[in-house]
């Protein structure tokens, strides 16, 4: 429950104060009626202003409202009658408890963002109350965790607890009032053109269904963000998951090894041990365990031999040089084809660019013929139209002598294909340019395969020049080298087994993850189903009350996905004549109060209707839709309307009403006050 | 056994350069002459060099540095293509251009055209401010000149 109970403008100005006299609303129906321009839009203007709603007028701060708040003052010949200095608005509002608003709007020392909450009944009641100072549209206005946000205190005073929602930008933020108001708050302008019209853009999507299943109170807005939930949960864990087997890879990479049993996307693995790295050789594929076990075995071998001397292993060393050489040769021979096969690639990745900027020049002519084209047929040029000046024949879009006997494509259709080519080319160029990074890691391999060969070459050709009666070199260099490989594999297997246990829990995530999205419950649940028949039954009945008669109401509908009214899913609007559209709105925003009283959902049993009477919608309907709001024991209506400013316009529209009525007359309302 | 043998092909459509479309050469013609020609006129062997120079981005850097270093910079040849005279026809049909005295002139209609393509931002940005770079310093003497090396080689 959320009430408007009085409103008071104030402006100060060089000629004194003007302003208005406290304006009370009453519990049930409050009608204003004024002539033109006496002053209606502004206090209906003024209230959204004060619930810093002012983004339903269309824009942020004081820019949004009239010139005779923030200006100057007009008389009724519209002569500038006096200057404004300072102006401000007091609304007494009552939800959970009665607080007066006080919001400026030209000031120079209080920031129109500002707004000054007193907590009492200032207007009806005036007393000194306490008042605390509260922002809107400021960055966190919404956010419940700033004591000094407006919209969080105005989201608690109507007992709401706006739902979390997802944005475009993937952040999952509050609903916002803005979204919300517009189901019951209706401007004049813009808001009679469509269902809600005027929620502002804040980059949600589907924001009148966000409205809708909020007022409602419906399952599904609960469903719906259990789903980004889990979208947004299974995105960190494809995001952590890839950085991990990027990590690995790059630590395999060093040790030469390969990943086996998972790759780069998440997937459900059953034990630790199925994640392992493998050492290919020339002969099999070795798990990193086993190869370790190699090296170790043959450290352990070469630990154990007694040193023998240079001179002991003369002949041996010789052997070893030879099959070194033929190794090193042989490498050579690799490395060099591998340079080739790079320098081929990298040529070939060359050529192709130069072909991407030959065919996307070749696109940016097409797309200048096609706008040339098309200049010249709004000029009215035969060949534009393919025509052939001299002969009116067709002139087949190409300059090709006749004797040329081809089809030259349409221009359209040039464009695709040329568009199909450059996406092929880029292909090759991706593929070239992978391939290039691939060669050169073998590359690098090749030659330090070969710098070790060499220095192993040059090692024992030390020692055969060397003093025979000295010990191996060779060996004693073997055994160093060995210990520091094996050091380092050791080192490396036990990273590689915390990824493992990593790479688990991640997976066990996954897992209850991909578990929780089975279980969720379709888009809607049985209660949401019943609630929108309910509407879609008091929509239907209220347009029949309303004389709707552009389309058959049987062929109405509440979509079941977006919530919104349609004719074989397509909106209403385009179907109905524009005074028939003013009755269907008309229809819709009570249906909604009626449901969401029926299933005690979050409507604030409120309406505030700028100029109802739209388009001729005519004072029988208008006068049914005033009884019933007048008639509502447990909501309050404001409505604003000029009655065409004809005194029987307004009899006949309020026959039988119950209402409270506050006549702005026929001059400007806002005078200059006696003192 | 007799057997019925066909083949039977379909034909396809070709994709074509835009230099070879009508409107495309029109408008590159119309653009030559507002730049380039002198009181919005021009030979046909000047329009030739022109429509050489529009068909790549090399051509058009060499006139541009032929043009810049008053005829110093190498320019040795051009290609004449009998495209540009079946969209002179065109143009001087479609009463863009009109031809006189062996000089081709812009008309009302072609100067409109042209004025319209210069204020559009979106097309032949590259081209518009080179042609403009260039301006009207290749004077048909230039080109003769060009043409008689050819015949003395």
């Amino acid at each position: 429950m959320f009430k408007i109970k009085a409103l008071k403008l104030t402006i100060n100005t060089n000629k004194g104060i003007y302003g208005t006299q406290t304006i009370h609303f009453s519990d049930g129906l409050t009608i204003i009626k004024g002539f033109n321009s006496t002053g209606k839009s502004t206090l209906f203007q003024s209230i959204l202003y004060c619930l810093g709603l002012e983004e339903l007028i269309g824009g942020k701060n004081e820019k949004t409202m009239q010139s005779v708040l923030k200006s100057e003052i007009l008389d009724n010949n519209n002569v500038i009658e006096a200057e404004v200095i300072e102006s401000n608005i007091l609304l007494e509002i009552e939800g959970t408890s009665t607080v007066t608003v006080k919001r400026y709007i030209a000031s120079d020392s209080k920031n129109s963002g500002l707004v000054e909450v007193y907590k009492g009944k200032l207007l009806t009641e005036p007393s000194q109350y306490d008042y605390v100072p509260m922002y809107v549209h400021d960055k966190g206005a919404a956010d419940s965790d700033n004591v000094f946000g407006f919209h969080s205190f105005l989201e608690n005073l109507i007992g709401w607890n706006l739902p979390t929602v997802q944005y475009k930008d993937g952040a999952q933020r509050k609903l916002y009032l803005q979204n919300i108001f517009p189901s019951f708050v209706i401007e004049q302008k813009a808001g009679w053109t469509d269902f809600l019209a005027t929620i502002p853009y804040y980059s949600l999507l589907d924001k009148e269904t966000r409205a809708l299943e909020f007022l409602l109170n419906l399952d599904s807005w609960k469903i719906q963000q259990a789903k980004s939930q889990i979208k947004q949960e299974k995105n960190e864990i494809i995001n952590t998951w890839k950085n991990l087997f990027l990590e690995l890879k790059a630590i395999s990479h060093q040790i030469a090894c390969e990943i086996k049993g998972i790759d780069v996307n998440p997937s459900i693995i059953d034990s630790v041990n199925s994640i392992f790295l493998i050492y290919p050789t020339e002969e099999k594929n070795l798990p990193l365990s086993e190869y370790i076990d190699i090296l170790e075995e043959e450290f352990q071998s070469i630990s154990e031999i007694e040193l023998p001397n240079i001179g002991d292993q003369a002949q041996e060393s010789e052997e070893k040089i030879n099959i070194l050489n033929e190794r090193l040769s042989s490498l050579s021979i690799n490395l060099s084809n591998l340079i080739n096969k790079k320098n081929l690639s990298i040529g070939k990745y060359h050529s192709f660019k130069d072909r991407l900027v030959e065919l996307e020049n070749d696109k940016q002519q097409n797309e200048y013929h096609l706008k040339v084209k098309k200049k010249g047929a709004d000029s009215g040029f035969a060949i534009a139209h393919d025509n052939c000046p001299y002969s009116s024949q067709g002139l087949n879009d190409s300059l090709l002598p006749k004797d040329i006997e081809i089809v030259p494509m349409q221009i359209e259709e040039n464009l695709e294909y040329l568009k199909a080519q450059i996406n092929l080319i880029k292909i090759y160029i991706n593929n070239h340019e992978s391939d290039i990074g691939n060669y050169e890691r073998e590359i690098e391999t090749q030659n330090n395969y070969i710098s070790e060969t060499r220095s192993e070459i040059r090692t024992l050709k030390t020692q055969l020049t060397s003093d025979n009666r000295l010990p191996s070199l060779e060996i004693i260099e073997r055994r160093i080298k060995l210990r520091n490989r094996l050091d380092l594999y050791r080192r490396r297997f036990d990273e590689v087994t915390s990824f493992q246990e990593r790479f688990k829990n991640l997976s066990d995530e996954w897992l209850r993850i991909l578990g929780n999205e089975k279980g969720l419950p379709p888009a809607m649940s049985a209660f949401d189903y019943k609630k929108i028949s309910s509407l879609e039954a008091d929509f239907k009945l209220l347009l029949r009350e309303f004389h709707y008669r552009s389309k058959p109401i049987d062929s109405i509908s509440i979509s079941r996905e977006t919530l919104m009214p349609v004719v074989d899913r397509y909106s209403l609007k385009f179907d109905s004549s524009a005074s028939d559209f003013t009755r269907a709105i008309w229809s819709f925003t009570i249906a909604l109060k009626e449901t969401s009283t029926k299933f005690k959902g979050n409507h604030p049993n409120l309406f505030i209707l700028d100029e109802p009477g739209q388009q001729e919608a005519g004072d029988n309907d208008l006068q049914f839709l005033l009884k019933k709001l007048g008639n509502y024991q447990d909501a309050q209506s404001i409505v604003f309307s000029s009655f065409h400013q004809s005194e029987p316009t307004f009899q006949a529209c309020t026959k039988d009403v119950n209402f409270t009525l506050i006549d702005l007359g026929e001059e400007k309302f806002i005078k200059r006050l006696q003192n | 056994m007799e057997e019925n043998k066909f083949i039977s092909f379909t034909e396809r459509a070709t994709p074509l350069y835009p230099s070879y479309r009508p409107m495309y050469k029109v408008t590159q013609i119309l653009m030559i002459l507002s730049y380039n020609g002198f009181g919005g006129k021009a030979s046909l062997l000047k329009l030739h060099l022109f429509s050489w120079a529009l068909k790549s981005t090399e051509n058009l850097e060499l006139l541009k540095e032929f043009a810049i270093s008053n005829g110093q910079s190498k320019l040795r040849f051009f290609g004449i293509e009998s495209t540009l005279n079946r969209a002179l026809n065109l143009a001087y049909a479609e009463k863009l251009i009109d031809f006189d005295n062996g000089s081709y002139s812009l008309l009302e209609k072609g100067r409109n055209f042209a004025i319209s393509i210069n204020e559009d931002d979106s097309i032949f940005v590259n081209e518009k401010q080179i042609l403009k770079l260039i301006g009207k310093k290749i004077p048909e003497r230039a080109i003769n000149n060009l043409i008689n090396h050819w015949k003395n080689v």
